[in-house]
């Protein structure tokens, strides 16, 4: 009977510490979104309004129209989709052929992904933005989605491994007897088999894309090239009064398909960042 | 040739095609990885061996040996840089470590098992965050007169807090944003590792009587220890490359004291223009992070045969 109790008691201490630690973990987003809702005199006050007291739209009104956000979050949402497309296809593609055939070079190949995949994004801006400069392809978003691969393909492809891995050679062999070819053997069998995967590689590749910084804050310059979050730094850079309810819009916005994918794809988040990290 | 023949001997015979299939299925990736990924590089490593400054006219590049390293490295900033930066790492590291650990073995035992799965959501959310935007929140709440942080502090009659325009405070804050960003990481990979934990041996402890620490110390954790490695060493580089979150929270104010290696190699080549050097501090980057990373692996693992 003692020993129940004290289960049930450590539980209740268990329960209270989980969502107290929780809260505190969301409670910058909370206090964001809720800003982002605000009337500014609701936002400047020394003693704050922790439950929001009025509702406003005029925020985002004000992003929209003095600052056109609309273009950045387009701008965001077109090259990550692009790069995730771009990615899964080409991704899919080199993880099956480095796990269905052994060859000459196969080693040296995957050992190559992996120490690009190491190589920080930093010591790309410099030969890029050069390159770049040459090719006319500076606030170019098709130069961004290529700059994006330099670490989208090699996480895409080290991640399909894992998932092909798992696939047992026996389907292929009786397929590859019935007269099925390698290319219809990828197209029917292996791609069909991996589809939960897919949508792992995509989610990572669409937020890692969605919330690059250091590569876009070098290629894209130009307004109306720029996305969200190079939007959201030229913000806080350039006005000299902090515009907090602006701020808060724009990083609403920003944070939008992180918390949706959050919490309706959590499943797929999990198994892509453990594999990612067991596997590497 | 008869020898492969021999060994395939029992396979049909491959068509033409199917014996192009692997060429056909990594070309892409392969031709893409070479022009995007190794010809930058390369091409980086010829520029940090030039004098070469965007500002200057091309006439005045030339061929500077080793010297682009040499004043990278006898630069006091960048050395200030280097230390800043590891301190950095190493605190955020050790406290998403614990914090994460703490919560990943609450999230895993038997008796939260009925109420946490909201949690394990919501924990995901700080990490899916661009680290700009989560710095971007966070700013407004470290700010002076009008953020949350400050007021609430004022409000529970403690003292206000400079975050962001006294150096030790604008090092705390940027350590803040890292562990609320990068904590649910380690929360999520710990919870995979404390899976694979065998629950005959965890009961078997229970029934001897050993105590919940003692099991943990002597049976979890040397269990999972190479999960442990392999956050350590994945936080490790990350946190060395910390970059985001300083530009947009701090901008490696007061005065250079928060610049870190990412953002001192960013400002030598695009804000003084000086890509020679810049290629050439990107390179010592790499090799530092490589280093850290290796060490603190090889440190872990050690015990494992």
């Amino acid at each position: 009977m003692g020993k129940r109790a004290s289960a049930r008691s450590a539980a209740t201490v268990m329960f209270v510490l989980l969502t107290l630690l929780t809260a505190v973990f969301l409670f910058p987003i909370y206090w964001a979104v809720t800003m982002s809702f605000k009337e500014k005199a609701d936002i400047l006050v020394t003693v704050p309004y922790y439950f929001p007291v009025r509702f406003t739209l005029a925020n985002f009104s004000d992003i929209l129209r003095k600052s056109s956000y609309n273009i950045f979050a387009y701008n965001s949402a077109k090259i990550a989709v692009i790069t995730t497309v771009l990615c899964v296809i080409i991704a899919g593609m080199a993880g099956f052929a480095l796990t269905r055939f052994s060859f000459k070079g196969r080693k040296t190949i995957s050992n190559g992904i992996f120490i690009i995949r190491m190589v920080p994004g930093l010591v790309y801006t410099v030969p890029l933005y050069m390159i770049y400069n040459r090719l006319g392809l500076l606030n170019s978003h098709f130069g961004l989605i290529m700059a994006y691969c330099t670490f989208s393909l090699p996480m895409s492809i080290w991640l399909f491994l894992s998932f092909y891995e798992e696939v047992p050679h026996e389907i292929y062999e009786s397929a590859v007897i019935d007269g099925c070819n390698e290319y219809k053997l990828f197209l029917s069998i292996a791609l069909p088999l991996v589809v939960p995967s897919i949508s792992v590689v995509a989610i990572l590749c669409f937020i890692g894309s969605w919330n690059e910084f250091g590569l876009a804050l070098t290629l894209m310059f130009k307004d109306v090239y720029k996305t969200l979050p190079i939007a959201i730094n030229t913000m806080i850079q350039h006005e000299r009064d902090t515009p907090f309810g602006s701020l808060a819009a724009a990083g609403t916005l920003a944070m939008l398909p992180a918390i949706i994918l959050s919490l309706t794809t959590q499943k797929y988040i999990v198994k892509g960042f453990t594999a990612g990290a067991v596997k590497g | 040739m008869p020898m492969l023949e021999a060994r395939k001997g029992v396979k049909i015979q491959k068509s033409l095609s199917d014996r192009m299939a692997p060429a056909v299925f990594l070309a892409p990736a392969c031709i893409l990885l070479a022009l995007v990924s190794l010809v930058p590089i390369f091409y980086s490593l010829y520029i940090s061996f030039l004098k070469y400054n965007l500002a200057k006219p091309i006439s005045t590049v030339r061929f500077y040996g080793l010297q682009n390293y040499i004043k990278m490295l006898t630069n006091p900033q960048f050395q200030d840089s280097i230390v800043w930066t590891l301190t950095f790492a190493l605190s955020s590291l050790v406290l998403e470590v614990l914090l994460g650990m703490i919560l990943a073995v609450m999230l895993n035992s038997e008796r939260t098992k009925r109420f946490n799965a909201p949690f394990k959501t919501f924990l995901i959310i700080p990490m899916m965050i661009a680290p700009v935007v989560s710095a971007t929140i966070w700013k407004l709440m470290f700010y002076p007169v009008y953020g949350v942080i400050n007021c609430t502090l004022q409000l529970m009659g403690l003292g206000q807090i400079n975050w962001l325009g006294d150096t030790f405070w604008a090092k705390i804050a940027l350590i803040i944003v890292d562990v609320w960003g990068a904590t649910p990481f380690c929360v999520l990979v710990f919870q995979a590792a404390l899976k694979t934990v065998s629950v005959e041996m965890l009961e078997a402890a229970k029934v001897d009587g050993a105590s919940p620490w003692r099991t943990y110390f002597s049976i979890t954790l040397p269990t999972i220890r190479n999960f442990v490695a392999l956050v350590v060493t994945i936080r490790l580089s990350d946190a060395l490359r910390v970059f985001d979150s300083v530009m947009q929270l701090t901008n490696g104010a007061p005065g250079v004291s928060t610049e870190t290696l990412g953002t001192t190699i960013y400002k030598t080549a695009f804000r003084y223009n000086d890509v020679g050097q810049g290629s050439a501090g990107a390179f010592i980057f790499f090799v530092i992070v490589s280093v850290v990373a290796m060490v603190a692996m090889r440190l872990m693992r050690r015990q494992e045969t």
